[in-house]
């Protein structure tokens, strides 16, 4: 009897055997095999491509074709075009965002009744999908009946309430900006929130006593306290606004005169409307460099700034 | 003792919230304002900064197109089955990160946060071609792959998260009383991850509902296009005149989601700071 329980019990094992390693390789099989299949594929793909004609004609097979889409992207300065706008677009969505959303944080961090409702409040456009931003910011920037010439031009600000924001490059450049960062702000705020609520009182209390005054305070407490929720975020932000399409092809897809289009914009463009999947990769590929380039300045500087502090 | 006056800049600060909250409401205030007003109104100086004869005009053509409607039905199909599919993948992934050490889990890891960063564009050149060769062009299961994809890694990270906060004596006491490891996931782990899951789930729904690229790519017959895409469409580009159904349709495309947000706010910023505040 106790043999046959025993055999029992053997047996059961085996049926359900699988060792850990086996069971978690299991386990993470779904993921890998999607990230394979819709990225890992795809980039290798794309890279090898970019070094080819490839275009809707040979759709099956693209023919090798040495640096030549290389030098076509480089031609005229055309991609540096699209890495300054890209850059001068980042830029400015991130540095806003964040003086903006640090400056919302401070506000509601401070010692305020219905702090959850505010946040909630300010927390709306981030969750408005990127399209309908795209077009209530047309909306309001529209020339002859927007609202917002309409209101500047109330307060004085402008000289005419008919501003066109789509026809010049640097205010094209502004409207775009403008509209994404009304989107992003509220991200960007709540993470330094997050952060500011988990400093420590005491410390902030004891420099009080101190006889610390407010722009002490945020500069040699607060701003250090929250250094790696600021890092992360703004790190965040940065590799979310490197990827911005929807807004900006949206709002002035690319114009005037390519004066807005980013890298996002400039790929979709060779290889969706111009149909050059090769020089599509290209750029691509080209942004996939100076982003591998960043992370690794990005890590060492991380790297850095963690074993000061060990 | 005389009662405690508080003083003028204890008021100030709600004023001046009061007045910053109103500053970045106002474009949704004025979406609302104009889906509510016939075009001749909308086309005029000064603008109605309160709805001049407000009427449901503008929803009725829209609610009575069809058009637009199979729009509505496409992004609720593809961002609810996206939802799904990435919770299932990512359930596992996550028990699998939090539970079990393996050699290269730390790569692992790293390889599934990097796709973040990937330009998406240039992945989507590529997934365009093999697609076609796949015949998964104008496809559900090729959009809902897609979104899935670049949703899975904050999901991973997030769910492992939240599973490394339950402890493991869990665990190990339903594998005394007779669970499997499938099992112990199922009946023990998943109940106590209930808040990570919605904020999972929502932060899939939005991520996907917000997807206009893709489905830009990837639906390019009418019949399958998604909200974002048959919005601009519609409406954006050099014609467009017509802001009242523009921002009629603007407004219908964000009620579901925020409607979403207002009922589960709190999972949301916990799942969203979550990551970020330790990391």
């Amino acid at each position: 009897m106790a043999q046959n329980d025993h055999m029992e019990e053997k047996v059961n094992k085996r049926r359900f055997h699988l060792s850990d390693n086996a069971f978690a390789g299991l386990m993470l099989l779904p993921v890998f095999a999607i990230l394979v299949s819709v990225v890992f594929i795809p980039i290798l793909k794309g890279i090898y491509v970019s070094f080819c004609e490839y275009k809707i004609s040979n759709l099956n097979e693209p023919v090798w074709n040495n640096f030549h889409n290389y030098i076509k992207v480089f031609k005229n300065g055309e991609v540096l075009i699209y890495f300054k706008n890209t850059f001068t677009y980042v830029f400015f969505a991130v540095g806003i965002q964040f003086v903006f959303g640090l400056a919302i944080a401070l506000l509601l961090n401070q010692n305020m009744r219905a702090r959850g409702i505010f946040r909630g409040l300010f927390l709306i456009p981030w969750i408005i999908p990127s399209v309908v931003v795209a077009i209530v910011w047309t909306w309001m920037l529209q020339q002859q009946f927007g609202v917002i010439n309409y209101i500047l031009y109330n307060l004085g600000i402008t000289s005419t309430v008919n501003i066109s924001w789509t026809q010049q490059p640097f205010l094209a450049m502004m409207a775009v900006t403008m509209a994404a960062v009304w989107r992003q702000l509220p991200y960007m705020m709540v993470m330094i929130l997050a952060g500011l609520q988990s400093i420590d009182v005491s410390l902030t209390e004891s420099a009080k006593i101190e006889g610390a005054n407010s722009w002490n305070l945020l500069r040699y407490i607060t701003l250090p306290s929250i250094r790696p929720v600021i890092t992360t975020t703004i790190w965040i932000a940065v590799m979310a606004n490197f990827q911005m399409f929807t807004i900006v092809f949206n709002m002035t897809g690319g114009g005037p005169v390519n004066a807005t289009t980013t890298l996002s914009l400039a790929a979709h463009k060779k290889a969706f409307l111009e149909y050059d999947f090769g020089a599509g990769s290209t750029i691509g590929v080209l942004w996939l460099t100076v982003l591998f380039i960043a992370t690794l300045l990005y890590n060492k500087f991380n790297d850095r700034y963690v074993s000061d502090y060990q | 003792m005389p009662a405690r006056i508080k003083p003028v800049h204890h008021y100030a600060k709600y004023a001046f919230t009061v007045l910053l909250v109103c500053i970045v409401l106002f474009p949704i205030y004025w979406m609302l304002v104009s889906s509510f007003m016939p075009n001749s109104y909308l086309m005029s100086l000064p603008p109605h900064f309160l709805p001049k004869n407000p009427n449901f005009a503008n929803y009725i053509k829209i609610f009575t197109n069809n058009q637009y409607l199979t729009f509505f039905k496409n992004s609720f199909l593809v961002s609810s089955s996206t939802v799904v599919l990435c919770l299932i993948v990512s359930i596992l992934s996550g028990y699998g990160f939090s539970r079990y050490n393996f050699k290269g889990k730390g790569f692992a890891m790293t390889a599934i946060l990097t796709v973040q960063m990937f330009p998406i564009v240039a992945i989507l050149i590529s997934l365009y071609t093999l697609y076609l060769k796949w015949g998964m062009i104008n496809t559900y299961r090729g959009l809902i792959l897609a979104d899935t994809t670049f949703c899975l890694p904050l999901s991973v990270t997030l769910l492992k998260a939240f599973f490394d906060t339950i402890p493991r004596s869990l665990d190990e006491s339903s594998k005394i009383d007779g669970c499997g490891r499938m099992r112990t996931l199922v009946s023990v782990l998943l109940p106590l991850t209930v808040p990570g899951l919605l904020a999972v789930g929502i932060y899939t729904f939005l991520h996907s509902w917000d997807d206009f690229l893709f489905g830009l790519v990837i639906m390019q017959k009418d019949t399958m296009k998604t909200l974002p895409v048959g919005l601009a469409q519609s409406f954006l580009g050099e014609y467009a005149h017509d802001y009242a159904s523009m921002m009629t349709f603007a407004v219908s495309a964000s009620v579901p989601i925020v409607a979403l947000f207002i009922f589960f706010q709190k999972y949301m910023i916990a799942g969203l700071t979550a990551g970020a505040v330790k990391g």
